[in-house]
């Protein structure tokens, strides 16, 4: 039995889901031995060099399964915690190729019958991952996910990653141009940015902290000091892995699966919930 | 028709109705820059005159003249060679072809150095595009061949040291690679394109490699876990909502149910 965890379907940064779409998914805890999201951020992030890419690329993993890395287009997530606090609220869903599927050939090579549920991974990859500009973020507290920020001016997510064992962030609230950045400080340093999917607004009169409004999500970030860079440049890195938790397939008719993409899934089909929407 | 002298050849402004059929398609982007900028550059024709009448054969230019006819234009502005004794044969044709698209190579650099102004002034790679008519694809390579090149290898590549094949793999590589694949190179054995490409493919298992050391928590739903909390929320009910709860727990232990 398969038991599917929950994937919100209200339209998303990317829009709404689309009939004949075959989904990666990651669900919601159930409210049993969830894990925070923040224990899936990559961080450092890794500088991703390949250049950007369509549909889905398989790696596999030494004496492992298969993991499958995808990116994530700053059209619709100008920044990286649009996408992670989509994915707190939302869960991640991912539409993935079915390749040219004409007269039944699985094309493109993609074959999801070797991704292991709850083992293969999903790794993410976003164009502004890596910062190399200078930044200084602030130590004041109210942003929300609230970042911990002990005195010794380190921004470190203790409370939530002790919970799960990761290893701590023990990067500097200071960076300057040189040596690897702190994925999290991308959510205070998206205060900067704004954009018709990323609406930036101070939250009072004293201006420390910021509504961040994305087409689906809101959340809180502190703005950077002064001698943070304007504009702060970035590049592509890999930003979160998470365990690819089951598929889903928007279907035209409600309850069934076009063949050619049933094969694509292999026995994977168990784990593929068909929906409506 | 204006007319101006230059190197033994003419420049003239010639009725399009009077030059053969460029025979070629046109090009989407120079029609667009034509139709924004006007013609910039002259083509080159070669005069002919029958029974007092002139005609212009195409040496240089058939899609700036296949551009300008799209656009309706009646006039195009052209070098016109005077009319030669000996005849002009295919092959003479054929070289002036030659000559003229070797004379006018792109300079790879200097159109990055051109974009990169541009963006320093505010322009964005869209602007630039809708500006000039150049397609915003080319804008943008032009735009990262000045940005993700080490300052080195640009200059190699300005100076033809670099090839453009072999500097266009380099930029995928990160500036410590680039130093390393210019530092093993030299005038006699300057970097090859499979050399950058080996190097790309080198800096992708590695990055690959960081990845895979990544540990991520498991998710793997826990049945037992599960089953518990939904024998505890049976306990709150009576009949048959109890009865399918504790069916439901029944079945995450993997028991079957009757």
């Amino acid at each position: 039995m398969t038991i599917f965890a929950d994937i919100i379907t209200t339209p998303r940064g990317c829009g709404k889901r689309q009939k004949g779409g075959l989904y990666a998914c990651t669900g919601l805890s159930t409210g049993v031995g969830g894990v925070p999201i923040e224990a899936f951020v990559i961080d450092p992030p890794i500088p991703w060099t390949s250049g950007p890419f369509r549909g889905v690329q398989f790696v596999e993993r030494a004496n492992g399964p298969v993991d499958i890395v995808m990116w994530v287009g700053a059209e619709n997530y100008p920044t990286v915690p649009d996408y992670i606090e989509e994915a707190r609220q939302m869960g991640f869903c991912k539409r993935i190729p079915t390749g040219t599927l004409d007269e039944g050939n699985r094309s493109n090579g993609v074959d999801y019958s070797r991704i292991v549920p709850h083992e293969s991974r999903m790794v993410l990859v976003h164009p502004k991952a890596v910062v190399h500009s200078a930044y200084r973020l602030s130590t004041g507290t109210g942003s929300t996910p609230n970042i911990q920020r002990t005195q010794h001016g380190l921004c470190a997510y203790s409370g939530r990653f002790s919970v799960v064992g990761t290893t701590q962030n023990d990067h500097h609230l200071t960076h300057d141009n040189e040596g690897p950045s702190c994925t999290f400080a991308t959510w205070d340093l998206s205060a900067l940015e704004s954009s018709t999917k990323h609406r930036v607004e101070p939250v009072d009169s004293v201006g420390a902290i910021a509504t961040i409004s994305t087409p689906s999500v809101s959340y809180h970030a502190s703005y950077p000091k002064d001698g943070t860079a304007d504009p702060v440049e970035y590049s592509p890195g890999i930003f979160c892995a998470v365990p690819l938790g089951h598929f889903e397939f928007i279907s035209a008719t409600g309850d069934t699966m076009p063949e050619p993409i049933a094969d694509l899934l292999g026995a994977n089909f168990i784990h593929t919930k068909i929906c409506d929407e | 028709m204006t007319t101006s002298h230059h190197n033994g050849s003419t420049l003239e402004t010639v009725p399009l109705t009077a030059v053969e059929d460029p025979g070629v398609d046109v090009r989407p982007s120079l029609r667009r820059s034509i139709e924004q900028l006007g013609q910039r550059i002259s083509v080159k024709l070669r005069q002919r005159t029958s029974q007092g009448v002139a005609t212009y054969e195409i040496v240089d230019g058939r899609h700036r003249i296949a551009a300008l006819k799209a656009l309706g234009e009646e006039f195009v502005r052209a070098e016109v060679d005077p009319i030669g004794r000996g005849g002009y044969s295919a092959q003479d044709r054929a070289k002036e072809t030659l000559v003229a698209n070797i004379q006018r190579e792109r300079n790879l650099c200097a159109e990055a150095d051109a974009v990169g102004k541009l963006l320093e002034s505010g322009h964005t790679p869209q602007t630039i595009s809708e500006e000039t008519g150049i397609n915003l694809r080319v804008v943008k390579e032009l735009a990262t061949f000045k940005n993700a090149l080490i300052a080195e290898a640009y200059e190699a590549l300005r100076s033809g040291g670099l090839a453009r094949g072999a500097a266009k793999a380099m930029l995928r590589l990160d500036p410590s690679r680039q130093k390393a694949l210019l530092e093993g190179a030299d005038e006699e054995t300057p970097v090859r394109v499979a050399d950058a490409h080996g190097a790309v493919r080198d800096q992708r298992l590695d990055m690959l490699d960081q990845l895979t050391q990544v540990t991520t928590p498991t998710i793997a739903p826990d049945h037992a876990q599960l089953s518990s909390a939904l024998q505890h929320v049976a306990g709150q009910y009576v009949g048959p909502k109890q009865v399918v709860l504790l069916q439901a727990a029944q079945i995450l232990l993997g028991g079957d149910v009757e």
